[in-house]
C-alpha cells in the first residue's frame, strides 16, 4: 500500500547541498523476538524518485515503510542554508540468529542511481532487553557517527525551520490519511477459501471464511453465510480467536479464521456460497501535525527534533478509528450429480470412503425377549445424508424401521463419524433364523466409482418364552410349523352347486306334476264310475219299456213263459238300476227297505212285491189266461211308470248316493 | 294301474339321468396334463424351489379356482414365501371351499400369527357363532338334497291324504307341519348357497394398507392395516369397499389393497 513512493519537490530555494543516502539501524544487537527500526534517509535530493528496497532476508517486516519528509532552513555567518530530507522507516524482526547484513537500497536521482550503505545486525536467540540504547554510547561503531555529526551542526538550522514544516506536515497528514482510507480495502478484508469449486452431490467441500488485517482492529461478524443447499459440519474454531499471520504477496497479515464448515451439497447444479459479513472499528495510521510541548521552545527543541533520538518528533504519526464493513465475495460451487450409470439397487446416497459391520448383542435369546442389531457405516463422507440401507428381514423377527444416530469423530481433513441404524428385533415364534447380510452402496469420488459392501449375514436361535406357550395354549395347540402341503392326487374339482344346476330343480317339477298326475288320474276314475251308475239310472226307465214292448210280442204270440221272464227281467233290472245294487244281491227284502229309503210309498212298495210274486208264481206254475198276462203286463207298466216318476223326483238323492 | 305309473316314471328318470350324465365333460387329457403338473409343483414345494411351486400352482389355479387342496398347498407356498397376506388368503379360500381341513384350520392360524402387529379379534356371541358353524358345517348341498327329500314327501302327504284316506287319519296337520319344514330347510339352503357363493370376507394384502373414513382416495386416514388382515366386505362404491375389521371398525378400504376370498 505504502508501496509506491513519492517524488517529493521541494519548492522552497535551496543553496547547493551535500545529497546524503544512508541506511541506519536503531540497534546493532537484537534477538529474534526483538522489532527493530531501519531507517533510511535521503537528504538534499530534490529530483530523487524509484526508491528500491532491498530484499529483507532474514528479517521479516512487521510495519513500515514509514515516510517522514523533513526540511530545515538555517543561516550560518549570515549564509542562509537550506536542508530537505526523506525518511523511510522500516520495523523489523530477524527470523534467524546470526550476524546478518541488509544489502543497500537504491534511489535514482537526477537520472543517477544511489546506494546506501548495507547495515549489519548481530542477532541472538531470544530478546535483548534493554540493549536497545546501548549501541548509541559507542561512537566508534556507528557508522553513521559523521552524519550525527552533520546532524548535531545542523540543529540551529532546523530550529529556523520548525514552522515551515509544520505547514508542510499539514498537507501530508492529509495525503496520508486519504491513502490510509482508500487502501482499507486492501487492508482489511474476508476472504472465502474453498478447496473444491467443481464437486460431487454429496462430496465434501471445506470453505474457510477468513478475515486478513494488516491494522489493528476491533470487528464484530454481523451476518454468517447461511450456506443453502449444502449440508454444513462446522469445524471448531479457537475462541477467542487467535491470529496467524500469512503472507500474500509479500505482505505480512494477520488472519483470522472467522468459520471453517465441510459442506455436502445436497443438489446438483450451481450453489453458490453467500457472504459472512463483519462491522467494525479499525485503526488507521495518520499523520498529525509535529504536536509536542517544545515545539515552540527553540532550546527545548533542539534535541528534540533529532530523528534519531525522537521518532515521534521526527514522524508525527497518529492513528485514527475508522468505521468500516467488511463482506466476503460470493463463491459459486458447481455441483455435478452422481452418474446413474451403474449405480446399484442398495445406493442410499452415500459419498465418500465407508467401511460397514453388522453386530447383534445376543444370538439366543427367547420370544420374550429382543435384540438389538446395529448397522454401523463408518468412515468418511456424508453421513448424514445417508439412506437406511433396504433389507429383507425374515418377517418372523418383527423388524421394523430402524432408529437411526450418526457421531461424527472426526473433522480434519474430512468429516469422519460413523452412522448406526439400530434395529431392534422381537421374534414372534421360535426357530433358528439367519439375518441376512446388509448390502451398502457408496460413491467413491477418487475412484470415481460405486463401491458394495455387504455385511457379515448373523444366525440367531429364538426359543419359545414363557409368554410365547400362553398365548399358544389359550388359543389351541398349533404345530410349531405349518403342516405339510397336500400330495394326494389333485381331485376333480366338484363344486357345482345343485341350486345352481336345472337338473336338481327339475325334480321338483316332475315331483309336482307326477302329484298332479296322480291326483286327475284318480279322479277320473271316480268320475268314470260316478257316470256308469247315472247312466244306468237314466237308462233304466228305457231298457225296462223295451223288455215290456218284447213281453207284448210274446204275450201276441201265447209264449207264456218267455213272456212272464220278460216281465220279471224288465222289473228286476228296472230295480237293480235304479237302486245300484247288482243283480246278484238283490232280491224282495232288500228291494223293499232300499225303496222305502227312497221314500217310495209303501203301496207302490206294495204292488211291486206283489207283481214279483205274480211274475214267479206264473213261471212255476202257468195258469191263468191271456186276459191274466194282459193285466200283469199293465200292471208292471203301471208300477215302473210310477216309480220313474217318484225316483226321479228323488234324483239329486240318488245322484248323492251314488258319489258316496 | 300301478305299474302304469311306475313304467312313466322310469321312463322319465331315464331322462333326467341322461341329462346329468351328459352334463359332465370328458376331457381327459386336460385332467392328466394336470395331474401331472400338481405332482411336479408339489415336488418343487418339497425340494424347497417355492418360487417355481408357486407358478406352477397358480397355472392350475385357472381350471382348478374351486380345488380347496390348491388353495391350501397355495397357502403353504406363500407362507414359505413369507408373503404373509397371500397365504392368509389362500387358506381362507381352501377353508372357504372345505370347511372340514384341520390342517388349513392350524396353517390359518399361525400365518395369522405372523401378522405384524395384528389387530384385535373380536369374539362374536354365542349364537352368532352356532349360525356360522350350522352354515359352515352342512354343505349347501346337502341341504338341497334334505329340501327335496321334503318336498317329495310332502307330496306323498298330500296324495295320500287325498286319494287313501284311511291311511293317514289327520293329513292336515302332517301337511302343514312338513310345509314349516320345508320353509325352514329352503332358507337354509339359500343362507348356505349364498354364503359358499360369497364368502364376504376379503384379506390385506399388502403393508400397511390404509383405513379411510370415506370412499375417496383423499379421504381421511384413520388407521392402518396390517398385512393379512381378513376383513368383512360390506358395499362397493368407487374402487373401494365398506369394510368391517376385526375388531368391529367400520371404514373404507382402496380394492387395490385388499384380495376377496
Amino acid at each position: 500500500m505504502f508501496w509506491c513512493i513519492c517524488f517529493l519537490w521541494f519548492q522552497v530555494q535551496v543553496f547547493a547541498q551535500e545529497m546524503v543516502f544512508s541506511a541506519q539501524a536503531n540497534a546493532q544487537k537484537v534477538g529474534t523476538k526483538d522489532q527493530f527500526q531501519i531507517t533510511y534517509t535521503l537528504s538534499n535530493a530534490p529530483g530523487a524518485s524509484n526508491f528500491q528496497a532491498p530484499s529483507f532476508s532474514g528479517f521479516s517486516i512487521v510495519g513500515g515503510p514509514y515516510q517522514s519528509n523533513n526540511s530545515s532552513l538555517s543561516i550560518v555567518n549570515g549564509q542562509t542554508r537550506q536542508t530537505s530530507s526523506v525518511t523511510l522507516t522500516y520495523v523489523l524482526i530477524p527470523t534467524k540468529a546470526g550476524t546478518l547484513t541488509i544489502p543497500p537500497a537504491k534511489v535514482e536521482v537526477n537520472g543517477r542511481t544511489m546506494s546506501s550503505n548495507p547495515v549489519t545486525v548481530q542477532v541472538i536467540n531470544g530478546s535483548v532487553a534493554g540493549s536497545r540504547n546501548m549501541p548509541r554510547n559507542e561512537p566508534e561503531d556507528d557508522p553513521f557517527a559523521a552524519i550525527r555529526q552533520y546532524q548535531q551542526q545542523m540543529r540551529q538550522q532546523m530550529q529556523q525551520l520548525q514552522r515551515s514544516r509544520q505547514q508542510q506536515a499539514q498537507q501530508h497528514t492529509a495525503d496520508m490519511e486519504s491513502l490510509s482510507e482508500d487502501n482499507l480495502a486492501r487492508n482489511i478484508f474476508i476472504k472465502v477459501e474453498v478447496d473444491k469449486t467443481n464437486p460431487y452431490l454429496g462430496e465434501q467441500i471445506t470453505a474457510s471464511y477468513k478475515l486478513y488485517t494488516r491494522l489493528p482492529m476491533s470487528v464484530n461478524l454481523t451476518q454468517l453465510p447461511s450456506l443453502n443447499g449444502f449440508w454444513s459440519q462446522d469445524f471448531q474454531i479457537p475462541n477467542p480467536p487467535k491470529a496467524r499471520e500469512e503472507i500474500v504477496d509479500g505482505k505480512r497479515y494477520q488472519v483470522f479464521l472467522l468459520k471453517k464448515s465441510a459442506l455436502f451439497p445436497q443438489q446438483a447444479g450451481v450453489l453458490e456460497l453467500d457472504a459472512a459479513k463483519a462491522e467494525g472499528i479499525v485503526r488507521v495510521l495518520q499523520q498529525v501535525k509535529g504536536r509536542h510541548p517544545f515545539a515552540d521552545d527553540p532550546f527545548a527543541s533542539f534535541f528534540m527534533d533529532d530523528p534519531f533520538f525522537n521518532d515521534d518528533a521526527f514522524s508525527g504519526y497518529n492513528y485514527k478509528d475508522v468505521k468500516t464493513k467488511l463482506s466476503s465475495q460470493p463463491v459459486k460451487i458447481t455441483v455435478k450429480p452422481l452418474p446413474v450409470q451403474g449405480q446399484p439397487q442398495s445406493f442410499t446416497g452415500g459419498v465418500g470412503s465407508f467401511q460397514v459391520k453388522a453386530a447383534i448383542d445376543k444370538t439366543n435369546l427367547s420370544t420374550d425377549e429382543a435384540a438389538t442389531l446395529s448397522f454401523t457405516v463408518s468412515g468418511s463422507g456424508n453421513l448424514k445424508l445417508i439412506g437406511s440401507p433396504q433389507v429383507n428381514f425374515p418377517a418372523e423377527l418383527g423388524i421394523y424401521e430402524p432408529a437411526v444416530t450418526d457421531t461424527i469423530t472426526g473433522r480434519n481433513p474430512a468429516i469422519t463419524g460413523q452412522k448406526i441404524f439400530t434395529y431392534t428385533i422381537s421374534p414372534q415364534s421360535p426357530g433358528e433364523y439367519t439375518i441376512p447380510s446388509i448390502p451398502f452402496s457408496y460413491y467413491d469420488v477418487e475412484s470415481g466409482q460405486y463401491k458394495t459392501l455387504q455385511s457379515d449375514p448373523i444366525k440367531i436361535q429364538v426359543t419359545k418364552g414363557k409368554n410365547y406357550s400362553d398365548a399358544i395354549s389359550a388359543n389351541q395347540t398349533l404345530p410349531g410349523d405349518i403342516h405339510d402341503i397336500i400330495a394326494s392326487p389333485l381331485s376333480q374339482s366338484n363344486n357345482r352347486f345343485w341350486v345352481n344346476s336345472f337338473s336338481y330343480w327339475i325334480w321338483y317339477l316332475l315331483g309336482a306334476a307326477a302329484l298332479t298326475g296322480l291326483l286327475i288320474w284318480n279322479r277320473r276314475k271316480e268320475h268314470y264310475a260316478e257316470n256308469q251308475v247315472l247312466f244306468r239310472n237314466k237308462k233304466a226307465n228305457k231298457v225296462a219299456w223295451k223288455r215290456l214292448s218284447a213281453a207284448r210280442k210274446l204275450l201276441a204270440q201265447q209264449q207264456h213263459k218267455a213272456f212272464y221272464e220278460e216281465v220279471s227281467k224288465a222289473v228286476w233290472l228296472y230295480l237293480s238300476d235304479k237302486l245300484n245294487i247288482p243283480l246278484s244281491s238283490l232280491n224282495k227284502e232288500n228291494i223293499s227297505i232300499e225303496l222305502s229309503a227312497l221314500l217310495v210309498p209303501a203301496s207302490q212298495i206294495n204292488r211291486v212285491q206283489q207283481l214279483i210274486l205274480e211274475c214267479e208264481m206264473a213261471l212255476y206254475s202257468p195258469a191263468g189266461g191271456q186276459q191274466q198276462r194282459q193285466q200283469t203286463l199293465d200292471e208292471a207298466a203301471a208300477i215302473i211308470t210310477a216309480l220313474e216318476s217318484v225316483l226321479k223326483n228323488k234324483n239329486n238323492v240318488l245322484q248323492h248316493v251314488a258319489e258316496i | 294301474m300301478w305299474r302304469r305309473f311306475n313304467s312313466g316314471c322310469n321312463l322319465i328318470l331315464q331322462i333326467v339321468l341322461f341329462s346329468l350324465l351328459s352334463g359332465v365333460p370328458a376331457k381327459a387329457t386336460t385332467l392328466r396334463a394336470d395331474s401331472a403338473r400338481w405332482q411336479l409343483a408339489n415336488q418343487l414345494y418339497h425340494t424347497k424351489n417355492y418360487d417355481s411351486a408357486l407358478q406352477v400352482y397358480h397355472a392350475l389355479l385357472t381350471r382348478h379356482h374351486n380345488n380347496a387342496q390348491l388353495h391350501y398347498n397355495l397357502g403353504n407356498t406363500y407362507y414359505r414365501l413369507n408373503q404373509v397376506g397371500k397365504s392368509i388368503l389362500h387358506y381362507e379360500k381352501s377353508l372357504h371351499l372345505n370347511g372340514n381341513n384341520k390342517q388349513a384350520k392350524d396353517n390359518l392360524q399361525l400365518a395369522k400369527n405372523r401378522i405384524q402387529s395384528p389387530i384385535q379379534d373380536l369374539t362374536p356371541i354365542f349364537f352368532v357363532r352356532w349360525w356360522d358353524h350350522l352354515v359352515a358345517a352342512v354343505s349347501p348341498n346337502t341341504w338341497a338334497l334334505v329340501l327335496l327329500l321334503t318336498f317329495i314327501s310332502l307330496l306323498a302327504l298330500i296324495y295320500f291324504g287325498r286319494a287313501h284316506r284311511k291311511l293317514i287319519p289327520h293329513p292336515g296337520r302332517w301337511i302343514s307341519f312338513n310345509v314349516v319344514v320345508f320353509a325352514f330347510l329352503s332358507i337354509m339352503t339359500w343362507v348356505s348357497y349364498l354364503s359358499a357363493v360369497d364368502s364376504g370376507r376379503a384379506v390385506v394384502i399388502v403393508p400397511g394398507g390404509a383405513f379411510l373414513d370415506a370412499p375417496k382416495a383423499n379421504g381421511k386416514v384413520v388407521g392402518s392395516l396390517p398385512e393379512g388382515t381378513v376383513i368383512r366386505v360390506y358395499t362397493e362404491e368407487n374402487n373401494f369397499i365398506q369394510a368391517k375389521l376385526p375388531n368391529g371398525r367400520m371404514g373404507w378400504v382402496a380394492l387395490t389393497t385388499i384380495e376377496k376370498v
